[in-house]
């Protein structure tokens, strides 16, 4: 009888602190992810437009999209930052956890150096990589390669198909440090017993990485994955950093520039279509889970206890 | 013993200080609190009191900008003559995003700025429309004619905007660069602006610069214009003619021969502002560009150039000239729902006209709203008599980044025959596969 006392008074006690965030997130996140589908199905020009002005037009927002050629060409600029943005910064980040977890001195002074360009604001960083680094006049990359008298020296990092990749080095450079902590907290869990009966077998400490480490990092590398692709779907500001004072460019634009150009219109382009923006946002979300769906089949998780 | 009787001593002198400190504070401030509160009594002579109406203005400018600054002394002096308050709040560039959520949601605004084409096309229906307002008050004897035939354009000519910090473009040269290379009168043609080129480049200067981007944008849009007009080049962004009209090609060629022949500086088209600091550093004559880039200019190198202006020049054959250009202003919009638009109205019209304008156009070189001040900044003046003469005005980049869908690689064929990377040919063919 006690029990049952305390358990309906348990449930109370639940009714009554999750109602708030409960109604919170209908609020909040689940009416506007219900809204931006819907919208995506109807012809609204602005996002705050009146329900009563919508036009519903099925999935002609979906086909229209889907033979945007500057739609698709963002997608492929998307494309190409996750693969080839995502082996270098996974390389270099377990490169750096694997030699950091190696009982190196001044480990921890390291482990923040690589990790401050996670605290300085994108925009911050951009503007440092255009103006410090990238500038063809006066730039560390120009002076540097005139010092040697090196014709590279007189490549413009900042126009032509030289813009992507620059903007590419820019933003792998910010994002190491942050899957660098994720895999340093996965190596440093695993059980030193394992490194040591490998030791006495005479394993190296590469065969000991590619045998040991790597394999029982599978769940942290599932992790990495998983955020790499959400951050890169959602990437916007180093795009806009990259194309300004323009709106967008060709080599550097992405979906969600797209979708915000097309949303509130340009300064050259007054134009807005609401519903194609939400179109794209839905676009991205399926995307979103498509990916996490495919590393979850792909990966399996960690088969040995730890 | 000794020592806490010190203690007790300390704490006591501390508290006793403290003590005093607290009731100087409260003393100041309750004369700070009875002067402010007697000075409408006492100064009713130049203060108004408080009707007890605010207005909400949901300002462009960020408050530590040089219009913002202007602004709110006008506000400021409004609410001291009229007893009205102006709430306003610095939202920046973003109010052209965020203002119709607003007032969809019920958000209580009365006055908004932005560029006058964004509020009288976007925006319009936002907007309240003060034809009648701006005729009773003869403001529109002081507007810029062009401006307002263009914003009336959009609403069946009902002007829902106040336009106000107008700008124009051209190219701004130096004129002591063009005195050192001999040049006495500024081209008309593009072929006299080839010869300018040339006298300069053998001068030893560069003689143009500019930036990727909106710069080139603007070099091949004027070109375009200056061949078919701005419904021309409508034409080919809005239906994708440019394999059709040979035009393009010509205006492809010009441009590219101003780079193939060394008249643009080694470093262009560069990233932005990159181009146009040449000009600051000394190292290049001209740019084109809109009539803020003297500020700019001066506010990124400190340098201090005597300005020289000249329009777009004309070409052979073409349809338009030197009357035609890029112009365009920002604007105020009076809010549709507001409960004070006649009280909105009369502020905007203290911050267009008169002392504010002026002070304002002084403040960042820019060109005066109201046609009675004839005075313009130094900077920007070369570009006056050109300004009232213009009968035609073009869109911003003469519509080339009209549409949404294709204006990256409109961009990118400009860039590319810019860099020269493409020619002409090259150039019409990539936007024929469009």
């Amino acid at each position: 009888m006690k029990g049952v006392f305390h358990l309906k008074k348990d449930k109370k006690m639940i009714v009554c602190f999750l109602t708030p965030a409960v109604l919170m997130f209908f609020i909040i996140f689940l009416y506007p992810v219900v809204r931006t589908i819907a919208m995506s199905f109807f012809r609204v020009e602005g996002v705050s437009d009146a329900v009563s002005t919508w036009e519903f037009i099925g999935i002609e927002n979906y086909v229209t999209l889907l033979q945007t050629p500057i739609f698709l060409d963002s997608m492929k600029n998307m494309l190409k930052i996750w693969f080839f943005g995502g082996i270098v910064v996974i390389l270099i980040s377990l490169l750096f956890a694997a030699i950091l977890t190696n009982g190196l001195y001044g480990k921890t002074f390291y482990k923040t150096v690589i990790y401050i360009p996670n605290i300085i604001n994108a925009v911050a960083m951009a503007t440092m990589w255009i103006t410090a680094i990238f500038n063809k006049r006066f730039g560390f990359l120009h002076n540097f390669f005139d010092f040697f008298g090196s014709d590279l020296a007189k490549v413009d990092y900042m126009s032509g198909s030289a813009k992507f990749w620059s903007l590419l080095a820019a933003f792998c450079f910010g994002s190491v440090g942050y899957y660098m902590l994720i895999f340093m907290g996965g190596i440093e869990r695993l059980p030193l017993d394992m490194y040591e009966a490998a030791t006495i077998d005479g394993a190296s400490k590469t065969k000991q990485f590619t045998r040991i480490t790597l394999p029982l990092l599978r769940g942290v590398m599932k992790t990495c994955l998983t955020f790499w692709s959400i951050g890169v779907v959602g990437f916007f500001v180093w795009s806009q950093m990259w194309s300004a004072p323009l709106a967008s460019e060709l080599s550097t634009t992405t979906p969600f520039v797209y979708m915000y150009n097309i949303t509130f219109g340009t300064q050259g382009n007054t134009f807005r279509n609401a519903a194609m923006g939400a179109t794209v946002g839905v676009l991205m979300a399926l995307t979103v889970l498509v990916v996490f769906f495919l590393i979850n089949l792909l990966i399996k998780d960690d088969d040995v206890e730890v | 013993m000794k020592t806490s009787k010190l203690l007790k001593v300390v704490c006591g002198v501390c508290a006793a200080s403290m003590m005093l400190t607290a009731c100087g504070g409260a003393a100041s401030s309750t004369s700070s609190t009875t002067n402010s509160e007697s000075t409408p009594a006492t100064d009713s002579t130049s203060q108004t009191e408080s009707t007890g109406k605010t207005l909400t203005y949901w300002s462009m400018w960020n408050s530590t900008e040089g219009q913002a600054k202007v602004i709110q002394e006008a506000a400021d002096a409004y609410e001291a003559a009229t007893g009205i308050k102006i709430n306003i709040e610095w939202k920046g560039r973003d109010v052209k995003n965020l203002i119709a959520p607003a007032l969809d949601a019920g958000e209580k605004i009365d006055i908004f700025d932005q560029d006058y084409v964004f509020i009288s096309n976007t925006a319009s229906k936002y907007a309240a429309d003060v034809t009648d307002m701006v005729e009773e008050a003869g403001l529109e004897e002081h507007m810029l004619p062009v401006l307002v035939e263009t914003a009336k354009s959009y609403n069946d000519g009902a002007l829902k905007v106040i336009p106000y910090q107008p700008y124009t473009s051209g190219v701004w040269y130096n004129k002591a660069m063009f005195e050192d290379a001999g040049i006495e009168k500024v081209p008309e043609t593009f072929t006299e602006l080839l010869d300018v080129c040339a006298k300069l480049k053998e001068s030893g200067v560069n003689p143009m610069a500019c930036d990727q981007g909106d710069g080139t944008a603007l070099l091949m849009g004027y070109q375009l214009a200056r061949y078919l007009g701005q419904d021309g080049v409508l034409d080919l962004v809005n239906n994708a003619k440019w394999g059709e009209v040979e035009e393009v090609k010509k205006a492809a060629e010009d441009i590219h021969s101003l780079f193939a022949n060394g008249y643009m500086s080694e470093y262009s088209p560069s990233n932005y502002p990159d181009g146009q600091n040449e000009l600051g550093y000394g190292e290049t004559a001209m740019v084109l560009q809109a009539s803020w880039v003297p500020n700019e200019i001066t506010q990124n190198t400190g340098a201090e150039i005597d300005w020289g202006f000249f329009p777009w020049p004309a070409v052979e054959g073409g349809v338009d000239g030197i009357e035609a250009g890029m112009v365009g202003a920002q604007g105020y919009a009076i809010v549709e729902t507001s409960e004070y638009k006649q009280e909105a109205f009369d502020f905007i019209q203290t911050v267009v006209t008169g002392e504010n304008d002026l002070k304002m156009a002084q403040a960042v070189s820019s060109i005066p709203a109201d046609t009675a001040n004839t005075e313009w900044p130094l900077a920007v003046s070369g570009a006056e008599p050109y300004f009232k003469e213009m009968t035609i005005s073009y869109l911003w980049a003469v519509g080339l980044q009209e549409n949404g869908n294709y204006k990256d690689y409109i961009q990118e064929a400009i860039n590319q025959l810019c860099k020269q990377e493409i020619d002409a040919t090259g150039f019409v063919d990539s936007l024929s596969g469009l």
